[in-house]
């Protein structure tokens, strides 16, 4: 048994063991990486994997089972442990599967690795940075290409296959300048194919140039300041997760969003738009279908502050009597203002520019704090030096409510699109 | 899981490593009452890593037929050639040993039905309910892991291990002064569910203290931003111990230039304190995360990392052996069957002192005693940051007012310098997972320390 026919056995055996309703998403991926570090390429790996993710609900008993599988006879046997999970699952009548739509297959990008191409990115890219670089020292950088089939069936009818092909690179780095060390600073891009040197991919020239400045480090002069901060597109990235969480399914479930029957209203600042785009031709991967058996369609989350869309399951829709999103949060995207960086950083008085946060998880009320990791002082307009043991404090409703500005430039990652934001009312704290 | 590993060593014709594993995961939600999460996965394969020249080929499958395993080791095998063909290596050591062990915690009672976890779940729920009913929300979530590993080098390096955890993690929700607030405890550790859930007494009992937390909570005050005497509990110093200091001293990171390569032999803490990662087992007891054998085949060994505030030995993989012409220590750990072995800590932890908690907070005119971390990070430079979502004031040397969430940071190599009392007792934890890379189940824990750092707040 291969390919879709394992994924239409295991819906019929669903069906037949007693499901009145039924999912079942198998997915097929062979994964090739290389890992360079110490000067060398040391390994290389290929992955064949397999999942296979069940799903059934018998009177609005719900049961998941997952396994990697795929032998008629361990097929068999995880569909038996999915019914028997659900005869233990309390009834819940939100439960429920998607509607039938258009059958589909779906493919966006290469298929098959250019093997020998990723061997010459990766050395050119390790001798470019020692020639423009030399004090950087790379921990690790790995170049991998995915391929995943993937077969959607469920017993509404919904029978949808993507073929997704990517590559992806993860950098990991330092700057050493005798026994002087700056922090770790990183970059991860994914891209559709090979044609650009990595040292040209997402911000990761700018951030290797940045991180070579790194290595003598002081706090900002003062102990407390309220300030601006900078959020650079990486550091956007995951200010706008810790948003999005908000959208989501867990914290609606548990009453806890900070937009509970918000939508449609101004929440955050009018600079702000944010869209969800799993199917926009600028990303490198394609997010065709929801876990949960819906096809995907592009969507705007915040319009000039409106909340216009949250990303929540059909399970948390039905749970909380909201609507479904049209899908559940991807491929990021923030449309840019009308302000060069560089005149952003020429209008701070007082502040950070953001590189990094290592932080801790918002508090339920939205609070946050961290560490600032990789950034910069800024003092009238200017750049001052590489910071260390510098906190800052903030709220993630204040952080969108008070943007002073986006910068018209913007760095596409392959799964995300961020521009840099000029935040107010920031507590900044030193030693 | 199959057991008949040996047969496949005809296949090796360079230095091999042959593992089969699989990850057992039973995951059950409920939150305000309802089971949301009611899963289980099982997540197995077989992986080959060849060596040749000190480079790696390496290639993995969910199918564990005979053929498929054949046709892995060779792929991993032509992989090794490859890459070892363009290296210039002249000696490299695989540490050959050959043993063969059996370690398995599966527990000896008879396994729990679904159904029956499912009613544990909900009997802590319903103790919630009962004792505290004016919560704004709950969450009672249940994780288990069985992770079940069998090894073969083809220099006969042979391991069965089965290594299962269990780990509840519970939130509290209640209105606070300025919206919603919350606190949150994970629980359990080492065994199946049989063995970690056996007296719900012990969970009651913690259900009690998270609760009152909660209360105090409600009136919680910002920290005032900045430098502060602090008493870390078990809990922070495990973390500074695991992340900050941990993290740096494992030698691939010391090979990347983290700070800790300039400071062997130095001293690089207050002489109160002693750091180790210890393999199995500490005072006679076994500990959350237990390593016998390694994913390389190494037979694990306590590192002492930091001795009497001197820093010492690094941990190692075969690898960083050879780099630094040391033994591998047993650190060498992969999560998945898919996941080649890295240097992973075990259970890392700092040694309790003489002092006394209570004479430790007394001696604080003006500070912060901090008992639960949420999440944690550092780097290189051993500089970090933890979030703290549970914290009080010391005001002449009486706790105070609880505080609300906040972060603390510093520079670890700094911090530990700080250190002036050490308590005389110890816990450790193992409900935690490490995201280098790839996710592990870690433990750590240590006594409380007073030290100085750097808090968030306003």
């Amino acid at each position: 048994m291969q390919n879709k026919n394992i994924a239409t056995f295991c819906l019929a055996t669903l069906k037949q063991l007693g499901a009145q309703k039924a999912q079942v998403n198998y997915e097929q991926s062979i994964t090739r990486e290389m890992s360079y570090a110490n000067g060398q390429v040391y390994l290389l790996r290929t992955l064949h994997k397999d999942d296979i993710y069940l799903r059934a609900i018998i009177d609005n008993k719900e049961a998941k089972f997952a396994s990697n599988k795929i032998d008629p006879e361990s097929l068999y046997a995880a569909c038996q442990e999915t019914i028997n999970l659900a005869s233990s699952s309390p009834p819940d009548a939100a439960k429920d599967i998607a509607p039938q739509q258009e059958i589909k297959v779906f493919h966006h990008g290469e298929k098959n690795p250019n093997f020998d191409l990723m061997h010459e990115r990766l050395l050119g890219f390790s001798k470019e940075v020692n020639r423009r670089y030399p004090k950087i020292r790379i921990r690790e950088v790995l170049v991998a290409h995915n391929f995943c089939t993937a077969y959607f069936l469920n017993s509404n009818g919904v029978d949808v296959e993507t073929n997704n092909g990517s590559y992806v690179i993860n950098v990991l780095f330092l700057a050493k300048d005798g026994i002087k060390t700056s922090s770790f600073n990183y970059e991860i891009c994914n891209s559709k194919n090979l044609d650009l040197e990595f040292i040209d991919w997402g911000m990761l020239d700018d951030i290797l140039s940045q991180t070579e400045k790194q290595t003598e480090l002081r706090p900002v002069p003062e102990k407390s300041f309220i300030g601006d901060i900078i959020l650079t597109p990486s550091c956007l990235l995951e200010m706008n997760q810790m948003l999005a969480e908000h959208l989501r399914d867990g914290k609606h479930i548990t009453n806890s969003s900070l937009f509970l029957n918000k939508l449609g209203e101004k929440v955050v600042s009018e600079k702000f738009t944010l869209h969800s785009n799993p199917i926009a031709a600028d990303f490198a991967e394609h997010n065709f279908i929801t876990t949960d058996g819906y096809i995907t369609q592009n969507l705007v989350v915040f319009e000039k502050g409106v909340l216009k869309s949250n990303l929540l399951s059909q399970y948390a829709a039905n749970k909380t009597n909201q609507a479904r999103g049209l899908n559940y949060g991807v491929n990021y995207k923030i449309d840019c203002g009308d302000q060069s960086l560089e005149d952003i950083i020429r209008s701070v008085k007082k502040g950070i520019l953001l590189y990094r946060l290592s932080g801790g998880y918002p508090a339920s009320n939205g609070d946050f704090s961290g560490v600032a990791k990789n950034s910069f002082y800024i003092e009238n307009g200017e750049i001052k030096y590489p910071i260390n043991e510098t906190m800052i404090t903030t709220n993630v409703l204040d952080l969108f409510n008070n943007i002073h500005a986006i910068s018209k430039e913007s760095v596409n990652y392959g799964h995300s699109i961020m521009p840099w934001m000029r935040v107010g009312g920031v507590t900044v704290s030193g030693k | 899981m199959r057991y008949d590993i040996s047969q496949f060593a005809r296949h090796f014709n360079l230095y091999t490593e042959l593992r089969f594993q699989e990850n057992r995961v039973t995951s059950i939600s409920c939150n305000d009452g309802t089971i949301t999460t009611n899963t289980k996965s099982a997540n197995s394969g077989v992986s080959a890593r060849v060596g040749y020249k000190g480079r790696s080929g390496f290639s993995s499958s969910s199918v564990w037929a005979d053929d498929t395993v054949a046709v892995i080791i060779k792929e991993a095998e032509s992989h090794a050639l490859f890459l070892g063909s363009k290296a210039n290596v002249p000696e490299y050591n695989y540490f050959p040993k050959e043993f063969k062990i059996e370690k398995s915690f599966a527990t000896t009672k008879r396994r729990y039905s679904q159904q029956e976890i499912v009613e544990l779940v909900r009997d802590l729920d319903n103790y919630i309910v009962r004792n505290f009913p004016n919560l704004k929300g709950r969450s009672v979530m249940l994780v288990t892991l069985d992770m079940e590993k069998v090894l073969l080098t083809s220099t006969k390096s042979y391991a069965h291990t089965l290594t299962p955890r269990t780990v509840v993690s519970i939130v509290l929700r209640a209105e606070g002064k300025d919206g919603m607030i919350s606190v949150g405890d994970r629980m359990g550790g080492l065994g199946q569910v049989e063995d970690v859930l056996d007296n719900p007494q012990t969970f009651y009992s913690k259900i009690d203290k998270l609760h009152q937390q909660l209360l105090d909570k409600k009136e919680a005050v910002y920290a005032k931003a900045g430098f502060a005497d602090v008493i870390l509990n078990a809990d922070l110093a495990g973390i500074l111990a695991h992340e900050a200091i941990g993290h740096t001293t494992e030698a691939d990171l010391v090979m990347a230039g983290s700070v800790a390569g300039d400071y062997l032999n130095k001293k690089v803490a207050s002489e109160l304190v002693t750091l180790v990662d210890f393999a199995h087992e500490a005072f006679g007891e076994i500990l959350p995360i237990p390593v016998y054998v390694d994913d390389e085949g190494v037979i694990a060994s306590d590192t002492t990392i930091i001795e009497k505030g001197v820093l010492k030995n690094f941990m190692h993989n075969k690898e960083s052996a050879n780099h630094f012409g040391v033994a591998p220590t047993g650190n060498a750990r992969a999560f998945s069957f898919s996941d080649e072995p890295l240097i992973r800590m075990r259970n890392t932890v700092i040694l309790p002192g003489n002092d006394k908690l209570s004479e430790m907070i007394a001696s604080i005119e003006n500070g912060y005693y901090l008992m639960k971390r949420s999440n944690g990070q550092a780097d290189a430079t051993s500089e970090f940051m933890f979030g703290v979502p549970v914290g009080y004031e010391i005001k002449n040397g009486k706790i105070g007012r609880a505080i609300k969430d906040t972060t603390i940071s510093g520079v670890a190599f700094d911090v530990l310098k700080t250190v002036t009392m050490v308590s005389d007792d110890f816990s450790c934890a193992g409900v935690s997972f490490c995201g280098k890379k790839q996710m592990m189940p870690t433990g750590m824990g240590g006594p409380a320390i007073k030290c100085k750092l750097n808090i968030g707040g306003k």
